[in-house]
C-alpha cells in the first residue's frame, strides 16, 4: 500500500525561494532531527591518557606511546635486544579500517533465520544490529541447537593464534561460557603447527617434545661443532611466541655465529636464516618431502661405515634391532643406502655419505622445524630424525642430539627460576553431574579433521589407537582464529562450511572467516584491556603487565564481557564471572605467583607494586644457562626413564604396531606421500613450499601496512627459480596463476635463485579473496595457498594437517586482472 | 503519486552563494545525518512524510544538492510503505560495505585520517585535531555515537556550528583543513563502490556543496592545503 504524500507546503512553486526558506523553519529542524542521529553532545570530554605504556603481544614486549588517548608510536621493550619489525603492523591492526566496529548480522540470516541462503556467505550484505539483538540471536541459537540436535550440535573447537594474556583467553572463555551454561558442544584436540609430531613423539620420547625447552643456546655455542637446521627458518619464526617472546633465540644465533662454526640448512629455499650465518652457512636442497629417505641414507652410511653408537642404542633405545633389517634391506630387499636416497631426494650419494661422516665427526645438533611433519605421513619425519640422532649417540650430551623447538618461541633461550602464572579455566568443573558433558566437551575431534566431520557426520575415524565417530554439528562459534586461512583445501572447506546453519565469529577485524559468518561480534584487541602474561615461552624470564594501551574503539567489547552477557542470558552469569572484575582476576593469578615465589624463598612485590612497575624480571639461573635436554636420562636411564612404555627411546613402538595402521608402521619408514616432486606419475610439475611468512603471524597482520613491504603487484609473492620462470615466459613482477586440481590463486612472481628448481614458495596465511564467493573453486585474487593444499590426515595415527604436501603448476596470468578486495588500502594505494 | 518540481528534475534555482548561514548549517546537518548512521525504517518514513518531502524539496533547489535530494526521494517514494524495512536493509548493507569495513578495498572509510596518513590508518593527526576542536568548542561525541573524532559526520556537525557562530575566516579554514583535502577522494570511492547509488549521490552532493560553499566565502583567505 502506498501512503498518499500530501502536496508541498504553502508557497509558490515558481519562486522556489519560499520553498527553500522552509529550511529555516522549526518544521525543517524537527524533521531533520527525526532523520538524523545525535552526533555531538554538550560538554568537553576529559583529556585522555598520555605517556608510555609497557604491554606485550605475540611479537614481543613493547612500549606504546600514547598522546591524549591515541596510540601514536611503538617500539620494542628496552630489555629486548631483537624486537620484531612486525610491531609496526600491530599498531596498524588496531587502527586499520578493517576493524569490526559493531555487531553485524548477515542480511539473509537476519531476514529469514538460521541456514538461510548459506551459499551467499562471503558475498551477502551485513547489517548492523544492537549488541542486545546480536546476543539474543546467539543465545536463542544455543537453545535451539540443544533442543534440536542434542549436546553435539555446536562446534566450539575454535582454534587459532588468539592473543596472549592469562585472563582474556577467548578460547578458554568460550568453552567456559558453554560449560557453565550447560550448552553441549564438540571440542577439538591438537593444533595445526605440530599435528603429527605431538602425537608420535609421546610414543617415541614419552613427551610432546615440540613444546619443550631445548638444550640452552650457551651450551650449543660452547659444545656444538655442527649445527643443522632441517626445514627451519628460525630468524623468521622466532619473531613470534605463543606468549610474549623474549627473542632469546636471536641472541643464541648471534653467539653461535660469532664462533664461526658451520651451520647446515637443509631446505628447498636458501632462507633468511641461512643468509644470517653468511659464509658459515651451507645450503642443501633435497626435493621436498624426501627427508625420511635422505635420513635413512645417512643412517645406512653410519651403520655400514660403523660410525653409529651401538652402545647408546643398546642402553637408551628400544627396537633398533627390529628397524635394522629395514635399513639394510634385509626385510624388503631394498637397502636404504645413500644411492637409494639420492634417487629419491635428488641429493647426490656422496653428499649424503659426507653428511653422515660429518655428523658423526664431532658434536652435532639436529634442529628440525615443523614443516617436515605438516606433510602427508609427517609422523615418520621426526621419528626418523630421533632414530638418526640415536645412532649418533649424542642425545643427552652437551650440544648434541636433536631439537624440535629451536625455531619456535625461542626454544633454547636459557630459563629463569620464575613462577608460573595460572590463567582463566574453561570452567569444566562447574558441570560435574551432567553425565553427557565432560570438562572438554561432549565430543572431540582432531582439529584438522574439521571438514571431514562436516562432510561425514556419523562416519567412523581412527585417531591414535582409538576409533570414534564424527558428530553431527550445525553451528559454530569461532574466536581467536581464522580457519578460512589455516585450514587446507579451501574450496572443499567453503562447500562443507555451508552445513553450518549458524556461524558466529568474534574477532576484531574482518577476516575471511568473519566474511563467511552469519553473526559477527566486535571484540577488543588485546591493547584495549588489561591482562598479565609470561615473558619468554621457555625462559619465563619475566611477568609483564599487559596494560591497556587505549580505550576500546567503536562498540568493541572484551571477550570476557561478551561471554558474561551470553552466560547471563542462560542464567549462568555468576558461575561465569565468579563475581570478579578484570583486575580482581589478575590479582588472583598474581597471588599464585606470589605463593610460588614465597615457597622458593624469593619473595616478589605485591600486585600493586608489580602493576605500578609494569613487569617483574627473574634472573636466568646457572642451571638454566647450562641446561642439557635429556642429560638426566643419559645419566641414569633407570632412575630417570622416559615416559614411553619401555622407558627408552622407541625406535620401534609396540603400541603403534598394535594399532595396525597401514600408513604408520611400527618403525620409521619411507613411504610415498599423496603427491611429491619427482614421484612417478606426479600430476603437476612443481612443489609448492608453504612456509611461515616473515612479516605476518600466519594470517595475522596480512591486513596491515606490512603487506606493502612484500606484496608483488598487490598479491602474495611467489618465489620461483629463473629456470622454471623462463620455461613459462614469466618475468619478475608478473601476476601468475598457481593452480592444481584443488584450486587456483593469483600471486606476484619473484624470480630468485634462492629457491631450488622445481619448487615455488607461497607463504601460508594470505587472506582468501575469491572472485566469486558463491562458486566453489573460484580464483583467489590475493593468494591463499590453502586453495591448493590437500585436506587429509597425516595418517590414522595423528590425523594432523598436510599443508606442505602440495604439487601445482604456474602460468603467467593474462586475463582481466581482478582487483584484490579483501583488504582496505590507503586512499591512494 | 504527485510529483515534485525540484525532485522531478526542474532545474534548481538557488546558488550556494545565496544561502543564509542558517540554511548552510541545515545543509551540513543534513549531510552529517546521512553519513552518521544507517537509515532506519523510521527515518525513511519521515522522508516520505509531508515535512520530509518539504525538506527534500527545499534542499533540491540548491544546485549541488539536487541529485542527492532526488535520490533520497526516489528511494523512499518508489516503494510501498510495507517495503520500507527491506529498503532500510538495502541501504544498511551498502552503508556497512562502504563505511563499516565490510567492503574491504572497495569501500570509503569516513575518516579524514584514512585519507591523509600514508598507511591508511585511522586515529592519526586529524583525529587529534578534531579532539582538540571539540574540546575547544565544549563538545564531545554523543554516547550513542561511539565513533572516531575525525568521522565525516562529526566534522560536518562541527562545521554546521561554525557556520552559525564563527567568522567566515574560521569556516574557510575548517573547510580547507578538515574536509576539502579528502572528501573528493571519498566521493570518488563511494561512486566506485556503492551498488545502491544512494551514498554515491550523497557523497557527490557533499563534495560539490562544500567546494561551492568554500568558493562563496570571502576570498581573503587563500585556500590552504594544510594537514594534520
Amino acid at each position: 500500500m502506498t501512503k498518499t504524500v500530501p502536496a508541498r507546503p504553502a508557497g509558490s512553486p515558481a519562486t522556489g525561494l519560499t520553498r527553500r526558506r522552509f529550511l529555516e523553519t522549526t518544521a525543517a529542524a524537527s524533521v531533520l532531527g527525526a532523520v538524523s542521529p545525535s552526533i555531538l553532545a554538550p560538554g568537553a570530554a576529559h583529556a585522555q591518557a598520555s605517556g608510555e605504556v609497557l604491554s606485550g603481544c605475540h611479537w614481543g614486549a613493547f612500549q606504546a606511546t600514547v598522546e591524549d588517548g591515541r596510540w601514536t608510536a611503538v617500539r620494542g621493550w628496552d630489555q629486548d635486544a631483537y624486537p620484531s619489525h612486525q610491531l609496526q603492523g600491530v599498531l596498524d591492526s588496531v587502527y586499520s579500517p578493517t576493524r569490526i566496529k559493531y555487531p553485524m548480522v548477515r542480511r539473509a540470516y537476519l531476514e529469514n533465520g538460521p541456514g538461510s541462503d548459506v551459499e551467499s556467505r562471503g558475498m551477502d550484505d551485513f547489517v548492523r544490529v544492537t549488541w542486545d539483538e546480536a546476543l539474543d540471536l546467539v543465545a536463542a541459537e544455543f537453545k535451539r541447537m540443544g533442543e534440536t540436535y542434542g549436546p553435539t550440535g555446536v562446534y566450539a573447537g575454535s582454534y587459532g593464534w588468539k592473543s596472549p594474556g592469562k585472563l582474556h583467553n577467548c578460547q578458554s572463555l568460550l568453552r567456559r561460557m558453554l560449560n557453565v551454561s550447560g550448552v553441549g558442544y564438540v571440542n577439538s584436540s591438537g593444533d595445526y603447527s605440530t599435528g603429527a609430531s605431538q602425537i608420535i613423539m609421546p610414543h617415541v620420547m614419552g613427551t610432546l617434545e615440540v613444546y619443550e625447552q631445548q638444550t640452552a643456546w650457551p651450551v650449543l655455542v660452547e659444545s656444538t661443532d655442527t649445527l643443522v637446521f632441517w626445514g627451519a627458518d628460525p630468524m623468521v619464526t622466532n619473531q613470534i611466541g605463543w606468549v610474549i617472546p623474549d627473542h632469546g633465540g636471536f641472541e643464541g644465533m648471534q653467539a653461535f655465529k660469532d664462533t664461526g662454526k658451520p651451520v647446515i640448512f637443509i631446505d628447498p629455499v636458501r632462507t633468511e636464516s641461512h643468509d644470517f650465518f653468511g659464509e658459515q652457512a651451507e645450503w642443501i636442497a633435497p626435493r621436498p618431502q624426501s627427508d625420511v629417505a635422505m635420513m635413512l641414507g645417512i643412517a645406512h652410511t653410519l651403520y655400514t661405515e660403523d660410525l653409529h653408537d651401538q652402545q647408546f642404542l643398546d642402553e637408551y633405545t628400544f627396537g633398533f634391532d627390529r628397524f635394522l633389517p629395514y635399513l639394510t634391506g634385509e626385510s624388503d630387499g631394498t637397502p636404504k643406502d645413500a644411492d637409494w636416497a639420492a634417487e629419491i631426494s635428488g641429493i647426490d650419494a656422496e653428499t649424503i655419505r659426507g653428511l653422515a661422516r660429518r655428523f658423526a665427526d664431532g658434536t652435532t645438533m639436529l634442529a628440525s622445524g615443523w614443516s617436515l611433519q605438516r606433510q602427508h605421513l609427517g609422523e615418520q619425519r621426526h621419528w626418523m630424525l630421533v632414530t638418526l640422532a640415536s645412532m649418533l649417540g649424542q642425545i643427552g650430551l652437551p650440544g648434541g642430539g636433536f631439537g624440535l623447538s629451536y625455531h619456535y618461541s625461542n626454544g633454547g633461550s636459557p630459563s629463569a627460576d620464575g613462577p608460573v602464572l595460572p590463567g582463566i579455566t574453561d570452567g569444566g568443573k562447574a558441570v560435574e553431574g551432567a553425565a553427557w558433558l565432560t570438562a572438554s566437551g561432549a565430543a572431540s575431534i582432531p582439529l584438522a579433521r574439521l571438514v571431514d566431520m562436516l562432510e561425514n557426520p556419523g562416519a567412523e575415524f581412527d585417531f591414535n589407537g582409538k576409533r570414534d565417530t564424527y558428530p553431527d554439528v550445525h553451528m559454530t562459534y569461532w574466536v581467536g582464529g581464522n580457519p578460512m586461512a589455516h585450514h587446507q583445501d579451501r574450496n572443499r572447506m567453503v562447500a562443507a562450511w555451508r552445513k553450518f546453519e549458524t556461524v558466529v565469529v568474534q574477532d576484531f577485524q574482518w577476516t575471511a572467516t568473519a566474511r563467511h559468518a552469519d553473526i559477527v561480534l566486535p571484540a577488543t584487541t588485546s591493547y584495549e584491556r588489561n591482562d598479565v602474561e609470561q615473558y619468554g615461552d621457555y625462559s619465563l624470564k619475566a611477568v609483564v603487565a599487559m596494560k591497556k594501551v587505549v580505550e576500546p574503539l567503536y562498540e568493541a567489547r572484551n571477550d570476557m564481557d561478551i561471554f558474561a552477557e551470553l552466560a547471563d542470558r542462560m542464567g549462568a552469569k555468576e558461575a561465569f564471572t565468579e563475581g570478579k572484575s578484570e583486575m580482581e582476576w589478575l590479582e588472583e593469578f598474581y597471588s599464585s605467583a606470589e605463593d610460588q615465589a614465597q615457597a622458593l624463598g624469593n619473595p616478589i612485590p605485591d600486585f600493586d607494586g608489580f602493576w605500578e612497575e609494569g613487569y617483574l624480571e627473574f634472573p636466568v639461573s646457572e642451571a638454566g644457562r647450562n641446561y642439557v635436554r635429556y642429560a638426566d636420562f643419559r645419566e641414569d636411564p633407570l632412575l630417570e626413564p622416559l615416559g614411553t612404555p619401555t622407558g627408552l627411546i622407541e625406535i620401534y613402538s609396540v603400541n603403534i604396531e598394535k594399532m595396525g595402521y597401514d600408513d604408520c608402521p611400527p618403525h620409521p619408514t619411507w613411504m610415498e606421500p599423496l603427491e611429491r616432486l619427482g614421484m612417478p606419475n606426479a600430476e603437476y610439475p612443481l612443489h609448492v613450499a608453504t612456509s611461515h611468512p616473515r612479516s605476518r603471524l600466519h594470517s595475522q597482520l596480512c591486513g596491515t601496512a606490512l603487506r606493502e613491504t612484500y606484496a608483488v603487484a598487490g598479491r602474495e609473492p611467489c618465489l620461483i627459480h629463473p629456470d622454471d620462470a623462463g620455461a613459462r615466459g614469466i618475468a619478475d613482477g608478473d601476476v601468475v596463476r598457481v593452480f592444481n586440481g584443488r584450486g587456483q590463486m593469483l600471486a606476484g612472481a619473484v624470480l630468485t635463485d634462492a629457491i631450488m628448481p622445481g619448487v615455488i614458495r607461497v607463504n601460508e596465511g594470505g587472506w582468501f579473496d575469491p572472485v566469486d564467493p558463491e562458486t566453489v573453486g573460484s580464483l583467489c585474487k590475493y593468494g591463499d595457498v590453502n586453495t591448493l593444499s590437500p585436506d587429509l590426515g597425516t595418517s590414522k595415527l595423528a590425523q594432523g594437517n598436510c599443508g606442505h604436501t602440495v604439487l601445482a603448476d604456474v602460468e603467467k596470468f593474462t586475463g582481466d586482472l581482478p582487483e584484490v578486495t579483501v583488504f582496505n588500502t590507503p586512499a591512494n594505494g | 503519486m504527485a510529483g515534485s518540481a525540484a525532485l522531478a528534475g526542474t532545474p534548481p534555482v538557488v546558488a550556494v552563494s545565496e544561502l543564509s548561514a542558517g540554511e548552510r548549517a541545515m545543509v551540513y546537518r543534513w549531510l552529517a545525518g546521512l553519513f552518521a548512521r544507517e537509515q532506519t525504517v523510521e527515518s525513511l518514513r519521515r522522508y516520505r512524510s509531508a515535512e520530509g518531502r518539504a525538506l527534500l524539496d527545499a534542499l533540491g533547489e540548491i544546485a549541488p544538492l539536487a541529485p542527492a535530494a532526488a535520490t533520497v526521494w526516489q528511494r523512499v517514494s518508489e516503494i510501498s510503505e510495507d517495503d520500507l524495512p527491506k529498503r532500510a536493509l538495502d541501504l544498511a548493507g551498502a552503508y556497512a560495505r562502504l563505511f563499516l569495513g565490510v567492503g574491504g578495498r572497495r569501500s570509503a572509510p569516513p575518516y579524514q585520517s584514512f585519507y591523509t596518513s600514508p598507511a591508511g590508518r585511522v586515529m592519526q593527526a586529524p583525529a587529534a585535531a578534531m579532539q582538540g576542536e571539540l574540546r575547544q568548542r565544549n563538545r564531545r561525541l554523543a554516547d550513542a555515537f561511539p565513533e572516531l573524532p575525525d568521522h565525516l559526520a562529526v566534522q560536518l556537525s562541527v562545521l554546521a556550528e561554525l557556520v552559525e557562530t564563527a567568522p567566515a575566516a574560521e569556516q574557510a579554514a575548517f573547510l580547507d583543513t578538515r574536509l576539502l583535502d579528502w572528501i573528493g577522494t571519498f566521493a570518488a570511492r563511494c561512486a566506485a563502490a556503492d551498488g545502491t547509488g544512494f551514498y554515491a549521490a550523497a557523497a557527490r552532493a557533499l563534495a560539490e556543496f562544500a567546494s561551492a560553499d568554500r568558493a562563496a566565502l570571502p576570498a581573503a583567505f587563500p585556500v590552504r592545503r594544510a594537514r594534520g
